[in-house]
């Protein structure tokens, strides 16, 4: 894949994989812009892999994925109480961050497996198949992760209210 | 069914920033690993070149000392004195502390110039 091609196709991208992984890390901003960073780069140098008959969206998922759970192993040590991991937001973004507070808090609180499952399925807008391809599962699999995580999320955010 | 996550979901618009900014800071990023990448390409393949050349002359050395040992028998004698088998085989030892001392040169100037060129390398 030519650079031209790739910047072409992660300008396309790039927004919903940065909300993907905002979300995915509960609204931690930084976390998740070093995390769509790293992503990126990962995909350009593996771009030579890249077949163009699959979604370039799934295929940078997978890779976002696998960042993520390595940064949550790397991190494992220090990883805080789930309350006290949640951002405190600059003023700039003060609206924004208040606005998706509850949603993020929500986010927080579910097993990382449905988490991940969810937020494909609703953000990234993938199918089933295509989550079992980023997350390594089997369909029977993640269509258990994706049924928890909804009536574990539904919850939440009922209880947040 | 009206599935209300989805509309949750959907109005989850958070401020991401100016796309042009961001996408600007990844090509830079991306300029930096082609150079990077193309340096690492470009030690490669000196690194084989000179290996090509060690190889060859080694090769060439080994054969010649081969061929000059077969073809002067005399050069290594049976049962000498110090001194005087130093003196027979004179020869045979210049050569193959010419073909040592060949080798080790090319052994370092392969290992230091690698070395000198990452050091003055432009890639910040």
């Amino acid at each position: 894949m030519t650079q031209e091609r790739f910047i072409e196709l992660v300008k396309e991208e790039q927004e919903v994989l940065r909300r993907f992984l905002l979300a995915l890390c509960s609204g931690r901003r930084e976390e998740a812009e070093d995390l769509a960073q790293e992503t990126l780069v990962k995909a350009w140098l593996a771009s030579e892999q890249y077949v163009e008959r699959y979604r370039f969206n799934t295929w940078l998922c997978k890779i976002a994925y696998r960042t993520y759970v390595d940064h949550l192993r790397r991190n494992s040590h220090q990883s805080l109480p789930l309350d006290e991991n949640l951002p405190l937001p600059s003023p700039d973004m003060a609206d924004g961050a208040f606005r998706y507070e509850r949603l993020h808090r929500a986010i927080s609180q579910l097993p990382q497996k449905e988490r991940t499952a969810v937020l494909l399925y609703y953000l990234e807008e993938q199918s089933i198949k295509e989550i079992a391809t980023i997350t390594g599962s089997n369909v029977l699999a993640v269509k258990q992760q994706l049924k928890r995580g909804r009536e574990h999320l539904r919850n939440l955010l009922k209880d947040e209210r | 069914m009206k599935d209300d996550l989805k509309e949750t979901f959907d109005s989850y618009r958070p401020d991401m920033g100016d796309d042009k900014e961001y996408m600007q800071c990844l090509q830079e990023k991306m300029a930096a690993l082609e150079m990077v990448k193309r340096y690492a390409e470009e030690q490669r393949r000196l690194y084989r070149r000179r290996m090509v050349i060690a190889f060859t002359v080694g090769t060439v050395l080994g054969i010649g000392l081969t061929i000059y040992i077969l073809l002067h028998p005399f050069a290594v004698a049976a049962n000498p004195s110090r001194l005087t088998w130093f003196i027979y085989n004179s020869r045979f030892l210049l050569s193959a502390l010419t073909v040592a001392a060949v080798s080790i040169s090319i052994a370092v100037l392969c290992t230091l110039q690698p070395l000198k060129k990452a050091y003055s390398s432009p890639v910040r």
